[in-house]
This record gives structure tokens, sequence and C-alpha cells, in this order.
């Protein structure tokens, strides 16, 4: 923040005026660099995963445009971009335009309440590592990802062909189904927390020096299914019933093609990334075992474990692809609603039980 | 700042609300809505409401509405028959409504404009009123904390909340009902 006797009066306007335009302005270059920032990892992403799928299938993947293939996804965002934009004659123009923005622009928010890293001083001024730091932090994310359903239901529909139709249909029920049994597991950890605020859950877990996935038993059974409803809500393989090439064509982005597909694209990657980062947050501790309190060098080291851990995340999704057949559409419902979802009520519950009886903090199974 | 943001999104609300109700195609009347939600999340979160704000549009936008889609989707009813035909009986109830609602809503204005209670209705000009329809007994500043929102429900609201969800049991049950006759007989 400004130094007030310096901007005080400048321009005809007060100190307090000064802090609000500044922390504006502040607020709008993270967005910036959040923004882009995923974009890139995003365009990476692609490029990894099809390296990695490559070596666990034995063979070496895109290795050709520039060294070691790295220039690859860029060559390939450059001949999306050019590409033509077609739109079926039967397809409903203005929704089948509006749905890749639909599922876009939430997966992109979502990452302004991730706290990457402890507040700090940087040359004596406070910095923060995320946009925004609201009281229902965990709320926003999931109520946010909620919304980004909206995209493949509308695709499904705008498009106006029956392979979209089904596909739109399947991802839907999907996503909603998983939703639950994801919001349950992620409950354990806010019971556990005792808050809603992203940040305080981390805060809590690194001075407690135990993240809540190793809360024993319940925090580990409700780690496990979070990420396996995860990966069934980012409609990832084994759980990409929405685009089942062999019966679906391409699913609900079937009748899609240029900007438009790869922005559908986009929206998956980025969402296993927030998924990614909300499992780090509320079960691994965020920068944990980094210490809040620690010496400015230290503290900056945060943001890289943190990092670290995503990283760790996005290469378990890539391996989960590559190994697990798809599972029948049927046996993914019952999946979702006969097994992780009453597993994860019962473990709320006891989980909750125990905060009750045991003082705030207290873990009696721990170690 | 605020009165600025107020303007923009009531209008936007409006406009949403009106095309809603005037289109011909359900999908988009949807969409309308759905815009017109988001919209009441913005009014929410400038009276501080913040969990008020989130929960409306994980609620209403983010389940409700994507299961309206749904059944939209599945009747396919994309460009359907104009519906004066089929409900045109009901029209002057609809006049009736709109006038009773009008009345409704403008006495409600006018005893908060002139009345000495200023808690009756949340004013954009005086935040310290904030959402206070919504939670009365709950402070303002509070009404944005969900242990403040769960507290009132779990005390004050309680009974009204078990009979709301027993409704809400009451439905689901009497869906698989109707399912499981269907499929007997088929």
């Amino acid at each position: 923040m400004p130094d007030e006797t310096i901007m005080d009066g400048l321009f005809g306007l007060d100190g307090a005026t000064w802090d609000m335009i500044l922390a504006v302005i502040t607020a709008l270059i993270k967005a910036f660099v959040i923004v882009n920032g995923l974009l890139l990892a995003f365009a990476y992403m692609t490029l990894t995963e099809r390296k990695v799928l490559g070596r666990m299938q034995a063979r070496f993947g895109p290795n050709r445009v520039g060294p070691f293939g790295l220039l690859q996804p860029i060559a390939d965002g450059i001949k999306l971009a050019f590409k033509e934009d077609v739109t079926p004659r039967q397809a409903n123009f203005w929704v089948h335009m509006v749905a890749p923005m639909m599922a876009l622009i939430p997966a992109l928010i979502i990452f302004a309440v991730i706290p990457l890293g402890p507040e700090m001083r940087i040359l004596g001024q406070p910095w923060t590592w995320y946009v925004a730091k609201i009281n229902v932090g965990y709320l926003y994310a999931t109520a946010i990802a909620s919304v980004g359903v909206y995209g493949l239901v509308l695709a499904g529909w705008a498009s106006n062909s029956k392979y979209a139709l089904l596909g739109g249909l399947r991802a839907s029920a999907q996503v909603i189904s998983y939703e639950l049994a994801q919001g349950l597991a992620a409950m354990t950890a806010l019971v556990l927390a005792g808050s809603l605020n992203l940040y305080e859950i981390v805060n809590q877990q690194v001075s407690s020096g135990l993240p809540y996935a190793l809360y024993l038993p319940f925090g580990l059974i409700a780690f496990v299914i979070y990420v396996v409803a995860g990966v069934a809500e980012s409609n990832r393989a084994p759980f990409d019933m929405a685009e089942a090439e062999g019966e679906l064509g391409a699913g609900f982005h079937t009748e899609y093609s240029g900007f438009k597909w790869s922005m559908f694209f986009m929206a998956e990657y980025v969402n296993m990334i927030n998924i990614s980062a909300l499992a780090t947050v509320l079960f691994l501790g965020g920068w944990w075992p980094i210490p809040t309190d620690a010496p400015g060098i230290i503290q900056g080291l945060g943001p890289i474990v943190f990092l670290i851990k995503i990283g760790a995340f996005m290469f378990m999704f890539i391996w989960l692809r590559a190994t697990f057949p798809r599972l029948r559409f049927d046996r993914l419902m019952s999946l979702g609603w006969k097994v992780l979802l009453p597993i994860a009520l019962v473990n709320l519950l006891l989980t909750s039980a125990v905060v009750a009886l045991w003082p705030l903090g207290v873990w009696p199974f721990a170690q | 700042m605020e009165f600025v943001v107020f303007a923009v999104f009531a209008a936007i609300s409006v406009t949403a609300a009106l095309f809603m109700v005037l289109q011909r195609n359900a999908m988009y009347s949807a969409l309308f809505l759905v815009l017109n939600f988001f919209c009441f999340a913005v009014f929410f979160i400038l009276l501080g409401a913040y969990f008020l704000a989130v929960v409306q549009v994980a609620v209403y936008a983010g389940a409700i509405m994507v299961l309206m889609l749904f059944v939209i989707m599945l009747l396919n009813v994309a460009y359907p028959e104009p519906l004066d035909k089929v409900l045109g009986f009901l029209r002057p109830f609809g006049v009736v409504t709109a006038v009773v609602f009008a009345v409704v809503l403008a006495g409600v204005g006018l005893a908060s404009k002139m009345g000495d209670n200023a808690s009756i209705l949340p004013t954009i000009a005086d935040p310290s009123s904030g959402a206070g329809i919504m939670l009365k007994g709950v402070g303002a500043a509070e009404a944005g904390h969900v242990q403040e929102v769960a507290a009132t429900l779990f005390s004050r609201y309680l009974f009204p909340f078990e009979v709301t969800s027993v409704l809400l049991l009451a439905a689901i049950l009497g869906a698989s009902v109707l399912v499981r006759k269907r499929a007997e007989h088929a």
C-alpha cells in the first residue's frame, strides 16, 4: 500500500481513495496473471499428457516441433485459431456460440479464491498469493463449478445432433451426481477446520502440522472420495462417458470446430487444475510443510510447494487415463449414488461426532 | 460506485426478467432466468450477504435451473406450439395476479419509504440494514457469516427448516412411487 504522505493529495485524491485504486489495480494484475498462467498451463498440459501417454504406451509422443516437441502446443494453437469455425445449419446459432464461453469462464474464475501461499511481506509491503479471501471461499468454488455444467448441457442441446444431445445429457447427469459425493467429502475437511475460508483451512493444517488427508481414518477416506468424484466431475477417463468416442462421436462437442472446440478443451484442463488445487487446499495442506510464520525467503517457497502438489495431481489424471478402461454408464451412476455418496455421508457424520466430542484441533487417532 | 453497480445490474435483471416472460422459446426463457439469478447474487453481494449470494448461485443457477434445462432438453420443446391455445383460459388469472403483485410491491415500497422501521426493506443507501428481510434478528455485519446463518437456522427457525426437509422428502417419495407404478404396468 502506498505511503500516505507521498500519495495523499495527489490529483486531489486522499489516501483512502488511493488505497482502493491500488487494491483494484493489484487485483486486476493478479487476475491477468492467473488467467494467462492457467491457459499456459493448459497448453503445456496437453503436451505433457501426450508425451506421458506415449511413454506409458511404449512410444515417444510428439517430439518434432522444436526441442523435445516443446513448440507443439503453439503449433496446435495456431492451427486451431485459423481453422474454419463451422456452425451446423440446424444448430441454434446463439446458444451454440455461448456454450463454450459458459464452460470456460467459470473454470477460469474459480482460481481467484485459491490461496497459493502464506500472507507475507515483500520489501516491507504486505503481499498475498490470492486474488480474494472471502469467508465463503469453498462455497464460492463449488457454486461457480456447478455453473460450468451449463456449457456442456447447452452445447449438447444447441448442436441439434443426437450424439451431442446424448453426450450433453450424460455429462450433466454425471456432474450433478458426483457433485453430491464431492461436496460431502469436502465437508469433512470443512468440519475439521471449522471454516469455509480456504486460507483459514490451509492455515489450520499448517499450524497443526498435519494435513487433513492424514487425519486417519476419516480424512483419508474423504480425500479418496474427493479425488474420485473430482475425476468424474471433470469428465476425465475412466469417467469420460460424455465423450465416449466409440459410441457418441465426440459427445457434446461433436458439432464444434476451431477455436470453440478448443475452448471446451481449455475448460476441461483448467477444471482439472481447479480440482487439484482445491484437493490440495482441503486435504493436502496447501503449502504445508512450509510454516506460515517462517522468514520471508522460506515463505516464498510456499507457492512452489503448492504447484508441485498440483503437478502431482495432474500426473495422476494422465496416469488414470492410461490405466483404466471406461466405466459403463449405469455402473458409473451406481458408483456415484450407491457407493461414494453413502460412504461420504457416514464419514462426515463420524467426523462431526469426533470433532464435537474432542476439543477443536485435537485428533485422537493421529499417530 | 455501489450505486453504479446496482443501477447496471438492476437494468440487466429487469431486462432479463422481461425477456424471460416474453420469449416463445422455453430454452431462451430458462437462460434469461439464469441471468436474472446472477444479477440477484450481485445484489446480495452489494448488501454484504456473501453467503446468500453464493447460495443463490449454487442452488438456483447451479442446481434447479440445470434440472429445468434437463426437462426442456428431454421433452425437446425447442419450438413449441403457441401456449395461448393450450393455456388461454389462464389469461384473466394472470392479469389479476399481476395487479395484486404490483399493489403489494407498491405498498411495501411506500411503507419502507415513510415507515419508521428502516429494517423492513434493505436499501442500498443504508448498508447497515443489509439483507434484513432474510435474516431478521441477525446483525447486518454477520449476515454474510455462515456461523450466524447456521445458528439462526438451527435455533429460531429450526421448526420451519425441518418441516421444509420433510416436504422435500415427501416430494422425493412421491416421485419414486409414480415411477414405480409405471414400471409395473409396462
